[in-house]
């Protein structure tokens, strides 16, 4: 299975304030030009970005079973994220489905700002 | 002193195209989230929205009938069901508030009361990060 694209370069990805003002937009909320920090829910959707420009999903992902985040801190309009991530366990079910946990740090700046577990299903083992 | 609300429901919000498709910005996309032919032959009948497109939208439906959250520290969620452009979400929730952080345990359900998602969140009251 060729599931890790191993790219040459570091996948990063910069916040900027249209995204926070998208992100407030999407949740129905007032327009947010004030804020100079990203909502932790998008930070996530941020990482997983990171990670699906990383990994080679499609027809693999059957689907996403859950996740698990801590915060460590605030991440500013104009900082660059990017992920370490490592496989950790995993469960095999009958018909081909195999879960596993994938370990994920979100880091700016050499900091680590968010960790995470993201739990995924796929059709075949990695 | 801890003060609990028990299991409130929030109003029902309809998923629309906007909710698929601007996460993908963020998110990237799959034939999961975008390719209708192929995923009407799935399991999943239709495409469905990232799961975290869910919890967002779900925990902002509870923001709006208590306050915003001001920091997330901490959430868990697990996916039962997929979700689609037209299904109506609502929430029941449960609100502990403590001194320092309040602690939201949720379930999302569809209009046919099938259980999409659950999970805790924890955020601080306050304008303040919890240092790990």
């Amino acid at each position: 299975m060729n599931f890790i694209k191993q790219p040459h370069t570091t996948i990063s990805r910069t916040l900027y304030q249209t995204d926070i003002i998208l992100f407030q937009k999407l949740l129905g909320n007032e327009s947010s030009e004030e804020a100079q920090f990203s909502d932790n829910r998008q930070l996530v959707m941020l990482a997983i970005g990171i990670l699906n420009r990383t990994l080679n999903l499609e027809g693999f992902l059957v689907a996403v079973v859950g996740q698990k985040w801590k915060f460590y801190g605030k991440v500013m309009i104009g900082e660059t994220l990017s992920v370490a991530y490592q496989v950790q366990e995993n469960k095999t079910f009958g018909n081909k489905r195999y879960i596993y946990d994938i370990k994920i740090d979100l880091i700016v700046e050499e900091h680590v700002v968010a960790e995470g577990i993201w739990g995924i299903m796929l059709n075949s083992k990695l | 002193m801890t003060i609990t609300k028990l299991y409130k429901k929030t109003c029902t919000l309809v998923i629309t195209e906007s909710h698929l498709l601007v996460p993908i910005i963020w998110e990237g996309d799959l034939n999961l989230h975008s390719n209708e032919p192929l995923m009407k032959q799935s399991r999943f009948q239709n495409i469905i929205l990232h799961g975290d497109t869910v919890f967002s939208l779900a925990t902002t439906l509870i923001e709006k009938q208590e306050a915003k959250f001001t920091f997330i520290n901490e959430f868990d969620t697990t996916y039962k069901r997929s979700v689609t452009i037209g299904d109506h979400i609502f929430v029941e929730y449960n609100l502990v508030v403590t001194e320092h952080q309040r602690k939201v345990e949720f379930l999302v359900f569809n209009v046919d009361r099938k259980l999409v998602m659950e999970g805790t969140v924890w955020t601080t009251s306050e304008n303040e990060v919890f240092e790990s």
